[in-house]
């Protein structure tokens, strides 16, 4: 392989993982924004964005497993540069409007016809927290799907967000990805 | 109508929202046809208040309105926590 189609190469996986610097994650117990610890029975990639951790098996824009560690009150989801606008989370909200918060966050990243259904208590590290599903067009009109689980825990926001393209990547991973949401146990 | 701003005010949680949020939702329960969120969407907004007594009553009206809403499970784990 020449030296400039390596480089090509390595361009070409950054800007697909957007540029982040992704480590392994080894399928041993992992302790997660100091609240709880994960046993992944799989490798992951794992790459850190802010508040976010994302863990993938085939790369991001296929499928991901991302974990928020812990999102302050009036922190927006997702960092960007309108984030002045957009909707915040608050330490008192339910789950109802924690749900409407990815909703709106995820379509204000650019998603389209983002809907969440179902939303369900389910306890995550030992909190009384709740469970959704999630489905939404990506800019380029693929359709994703995916789930959250999540709690609010000492004041700040921890959620699992999986999801993946739907014909494919989404039933590739899911199980894998429950497999960790499972093994949450609190520290 | 008095529905879809509520939800506007709602969202937007800037000071004053809240108060005029709850007035287009009374005014959209005031009519015939108002969506069953629209209970949904007022408890919530009681909680936030923290007018108990009012958020339990508008979770029981939408339970009692959409009692397949997908969910009623969240919602009555609210009200278990509201007795």
């Amino acid at each position: 392989m020449t030296t400039r189609l390596t480089v090509a190469l390595v361009v070409a996986a950054l800007i697909a993982a957007g540029c982040a610097r992704y480590s392994l994650v080894e399928p041993r117990t992992r302790t997660m924004a100091d609240l709880y610890t994960v046993e992944p029975q799989i490798p992951w990639s794992a790459a850190t964005e802010g508040p976010w951790e994302i863990w993938t098996v085939d790369g991001p824009t296929l499928a991901s497993l991302q974990f928020l560690n812990g999102l302050e009150d009036d922190q927006p989801l997702f960092r960007s540069q309108d984030e002045a606008k957009r909707a915040r989370f608050r330490k008192d909200m339910t789950a109802s409007e924690i749900a409407e918060l990815v909703v709106d966050s995820v379509g204000a990243a650019g998603a389209a016809s983002v809907v969440a259904t179902g939303l369900r208590p389910e306890t995550f590290a030992g909190r009384d927290g709740f469970r959704f599903d999630l489905r939404f067009e990506t800019k380029s009109g693929l359709e994703k799907r995916g789930f959250v689980v999540g709690a609010v825990a000492n004041e700040r926001l921890y959620l699992i967000m999986y999801s993946g393209l739907a014909d494919h990547y989404f039933p590739k991973h899911r199980e894998d990805a429950e497999r960790v949401i499972r093994s949450v146990r609190l520290k | 109508m008095h529905f879809f701003k509520g939800e506007m005010y709602r969202l937007r949680n800037q000071a004053g929202d809240e108060a005029s949020a709850i007035e287009a939702y009374e005014r959209a329960l005031g009519r015939t046809g108002a969506p069953a969120e629209t209970n949904r969407a007022l408890a919530l907004l009681f909680l936030r208040r923290g007018e108990q007594e009012r958020a339990r009553a508008a979770f029981e009206r939408y339970l009692a309105e959409a009692s397949e809403a997908e969910d009623r499970a969240m919602i009555r784990a609210y009200l278990e926590k509201l007795r």
